[in-house]
């Protein structure tokens, strides 16, 4: 480990951000409803609003789903998944970041992109279709989490994608939740 | 939240080689679970019990006994906890933030401590808990007593004044397979 490495340096960054709960690491059923219990009970301290708590939670599980399901089997320090929660004036951010295959970055790209064009009713309308015909991609899904989180923010699904130059990139996704949508 | 941040945030954690890093209220439930992950982390990277044991303890008595020692406040007792692989050793980290005449106690208590040899810390970690004081300073003593006795090694510290009142100071322990 570098000597140079302050602590508060990495505390201050998290602190700056309002950043409520970082958790790198393995993620499994167990961690995640600790997440979640940790969360609710910091949210109830601070008196937040129970609508925004519903919705925080469940994009924070769909998040979570995700990771579990597509975290990949390689396991050292710089594949480790993770789960930031950071809290503004009356909206949360979650983002999570997971290693992706880098043959699977456009079906996933092209996920997000249609889900953050359509409007209200046209989410509606495609969250049915999709659930009828759930057709399981080879990511693992039919991209129901990602429709399900951009109708229960209210906003769209912000991403990014860095390549490491191998045959994985770092897939970072961010989620507002806001009380006003 | 810039999107670019989180990146930066994991970069770094990278960099250093944390294996597990959690920020957040580490309240007792919270606890549990984060040593049953902290766990499994460590039993995939072939960590013995005995170290294992060691890393617990210490995460127990600091977020238990001596960062409970702080009220409420302006931080909400927001803890980092952070597991740093350095070849065979492990370098564990836990901070928070205190006010300046706790930091300064707990540094004197720190520095008494690590003058005793381990013969020096049992001895006097049995002549405290026989002493059966509660006082703040003595329950302070009594978790650096048992974190120095369980983790045979020194206590490092670091300390960074955030105002006129509080620091955030951090605890740290080097834990290796040669103890």
């Amino acid at each position: 480990m570098p000597a140079a490495f302050n602590i508060y340096d990495l505390y201050k960054i998290m602190f700056d951000n309002k950043i409520i709960l970082i958790y790198q690491g393995v993620f499994d059923q167990e961690m995640i409803k600790s997440v979640i219990s940790m969360t609710e009970k910091k949210l109830i301290q601070d008196n937040t609003d129970e609508n925004l708590r519903k919705k925080l939670f469940n994009i924070m599980v769909e998040g979570l789903q995700n990771i579990c399901k597509h975290q990949l089997d390689i396991d050292s320090t710089e594949n480790n998944p993770f789960l930031i929660i950071s809290s503004d004036v009356d909206s949360f951010d979650v983002v999570t970041g997971n290693l992706i295959a880098n043959d699977k970055i456009g079906i996933v790209k092209e996920k997000i992109d249609y889900v953050n064009s359509l409007n209200k009713d046209e989410l509606k309308e495609y969250y049915k279709k999709a659930r009828l015909n759930s057709v399981i991609s080879s990511v693992g899904g039919a991209g129901l989490g990602f429709i399900d989180m951009v109708r229960k923010s209210g906003n769209p699904l912000e991403y990014k994608f860095y390549d490491l130059g191998t045959d994985f990139s770092f897939f970072i996704q961010k989620t507002k939740v806001g009380n006003s949508n | 939240m810039n999107i670019e941040l989180p990146k930066k945030i994991h970069e770094q954690m990278v960099s250093h080689q944390f294996v597990v890093s959690i920020m957040g209220n580490l309240n007792q439930e919270f606890l549990k679970s984060i040593i049953k992950i902290t766990d499994a982390k460590l039993s995939k990277l072939d960590v013995d019990t005995t170290m294992k044991n060691r890393i617990f303890h210490f995460m127990v008595e600091c977020t238990q006994n001596l960062c409970k020692i702080e009220d409420e406040d302006q931080f909400s007792n927001n803890s980092l906890f952070l597991i740093g692989k350095n070849e065979e050793d492990y370098s564990v980290f836990l901070g928070s933030i205190f006010s300046k005449s706790d930091t300064d106690t707990i540094i004197d208590l720190i520095d008494k401590v690590n003058s005793f040899d381990s013969q020096d810390v049992k001895d006097k970690f049995y002549d405290e808990i026989s002493v059966n004081e509660n006082s703040k300073k003595n329950q302070m003593l009594l978790s650096l007593l048992s974190i120095s006795k369980r983790t045979k090694g020194k206590i490092k510290f670091d300390t960074f004044s955030i105002d006129s009142v509080n620091n955030f100071l951090s605890f740290k322990i080097i834990i290796s397979n040669n103890k």
